[in-house]
C-alpha cells in the first residue's frame, strides 16, 4: 500500500546563511543519534533539494505522517551546524507541496532553485 | 495558540545574552510571554524591572537552597514579589520539600545530577495536593549526548509517568542560557508527547498550564484571590 507522507516546512535561524550540504549532514546526524538507525528508517525522510531556499533559509522535508513529532524533535535538537549556532523551527505541516508553497513560499520569497 | 516559556536566563542572571536579545528571539519564535529568571540570593534580587514589550514579561524567581528549612524561609520572602517561584531541583530532600510547600509554583528538573528520577509517589501526591508543577527541562536534553541524554530521557519519562498517574501539572520550558537555546512552543511540546504525554496535554504544558499559574499568581499579588475565596466583581 502507498504510505502516507506529510511535508514539514522548516526555517533556519542563524547569524550567517547555512548551505544545503551542511544542513543535510546535521539533520541526518541528529536523527540517527536521537532515534537510531531503525527509528530513522521508520520516519521515511526525504529532504527535498530543489525546495531549499538558501536566501530565506527555508525548506521542506517529506516524512511519514506518523513520525512528524519525531522529526520535529530531531530538528530542535540541532544547536549548531558547522560550528555556527542555529535554531531550526518548524513553520508548519502540509499534505501537498502546492499548499506548502502557497502558504510559506509565496510572493517575492518564491525563488526556488532548479525546476519549480 | 499562546505559548509561554517560564524559565529563560538573560545576563540579569546566568545567561549569555541581554534581556532585549532574548525578547527579540522569543518574539521571532512566536511566544506570547517569557519568564525572565533570577536566582534568589539576596533581597535586592526581588526588585528588578523588566522592559515593556509586546510579549507578556513574567518575573520568575528560582530558589536554590541547601536545606528544606532554608527553602521555606526563601519562599516566604519571595512570594510577596515574584510572579512565579521555582525551586532548583536535584536533591531529594529539596524536591520533596518543594512538593509539600504550597507557595512553590514549579519544581525545576528534579532529576538533575541524580541516578534516579528525583521524585517518587510521595512527592507526586504532595505536589498534586499543593498544586506544584513539575518541569521538563528542554536544555538538559538538547545539550547532553550519548549516555547522559539517554539517562535524562529515561528519568524525565519516569517523572512524566508518575505525574500523569497522580494528576501533577507538567510544564515544559527551555531553561535557556542563550538566545540559541530557545525553541518554539510547539517543538518543545513534541518532547513531552514522545516521552509519554498525550499530544493535547503536551501542548497545554507550554500554553494553558503556564498561563493558568501566571493568572492566578497575579490575582493573588493584586489581593484579588485568597485560599478558597476569589473576588469576581467589586461593587
Amino acid at each position: 500500500m502507498r504510505d502516507v507522507r506529510r511535508y514539514l516546512i522548516f526555517e533556519i535561524i542563524s547569524d550567517n546563511p547555512v548551505n544545503y550540504g551542511d544542513f543535510v549532514k546535521a539533520v541526518w546526524e541528529s536523527l540517527i543519534s536521537f532515534l537510531g538507525e531503525l527509528g530513522t528508517s521508520e520516519c521515511k525522510i526525504w529532504i527535498i533539494r530543489n525546495m531549499y531556499n538558501e536566501n530565506y533559509q527555508r525548506g521542506i522535508i517529506k516524512c511519514s505522517h506518523t513520525r512528524i513529532e519525531h522529526l520535529r524533535i530531531a530538528l530542535s535538537m540541532i544547536h549548531n551546524i558547522s560550528e555556527l549556532p542555529v535554531i531550526i523551527r518548524v513553520l508548519g505541516v502540509t499534505g501537498t507541496i502546492k499548499s506548502a508553497r502557497s502558504k510559506y513560499f509565496s510572493g517575492e520569497e518564491n525563488e526556488l532553485q532548479g525546476n519549480a | 495558540m499562546e505559548f509561554y516559556d517560564l524559565v529563560v536566563h538573560s545576563t540579569q542572571s546566568v545567561g549569555e545574552n541581554s534581556t532585549e536579545d532574548m525578547i527579540n528571539m522569543a518574539e521571532r519564535l512566536g511566544f506570547s510571554g517569557i519568564g525572565i529568571s533570577k536566582f534568589f540570593t539576596t533581597r535586592s534580587d526581588l526588585n528588578w524591572e523588566l522592559p515593556e514589550t509586546k510579549l507578556d514579561m513574567i518575573k520568575t524567581i528560582i530558589l536554590k537552597s541547601k536545606t528544606p528549612d532554608e527553602l521555606k524561609t526563601m519562599a516566604n520572602e519571595a512570594r510577596k514579589k515574584a510572579e512565579i517561584i521555582c525551586v532548583h531541583g536535584g536533591d531529594y530532600e529539596i524536591n520533596r520539600a518543594a512538593c509539600e510547600e504550597s507557595m512553590i509554583d514549579i519544581l525545576l528538573h528534579p532529576e538533575l545530577g541524580r541516578t534516579d528520577s528525583g521524585i517518587d509517589h510521595i512527592c507526586a501526591k504532595a505536589a498534586a495536593e499543593n498544586n506544584v508543577a513539575v518541569e521538563v527541562d528542554f536544555r538538559e536534553i538538547m545539550e547532553s549526548s550519548y549516555k547522559h541524554r539517554v539517562s535524562a530521557l529515561a528519568y524525565i519519562k519516569q517523572n512524566i509517568e508518575i505525574c500523569n498517574k497522580y494528576g501533577v501539572p507538567i510544564i515544559i520550558s527551555s531553561n535557556a542560557h542563550s538566545k540559541w537555546n530557545l525553541r518554539t512552543g510547539r517543538d518543545m511540546a513534541a518532547i513531552g508527547y514522545l516521552l509519554g504525554m498525550e499530544l493535547a496535554n503536551a501542548i497545554d504544558s507550554v500554553s494553558s498550564v503556564p498561563l493558568k499559574i501566571i493568572t492566578e499568581n497575579r490575582k493573588k499579588l493584586a489581593g484579588l484571590k485568597w485560599q478558597g475565596v476569589e473576588i469576581i466583581d467589586k461593587p
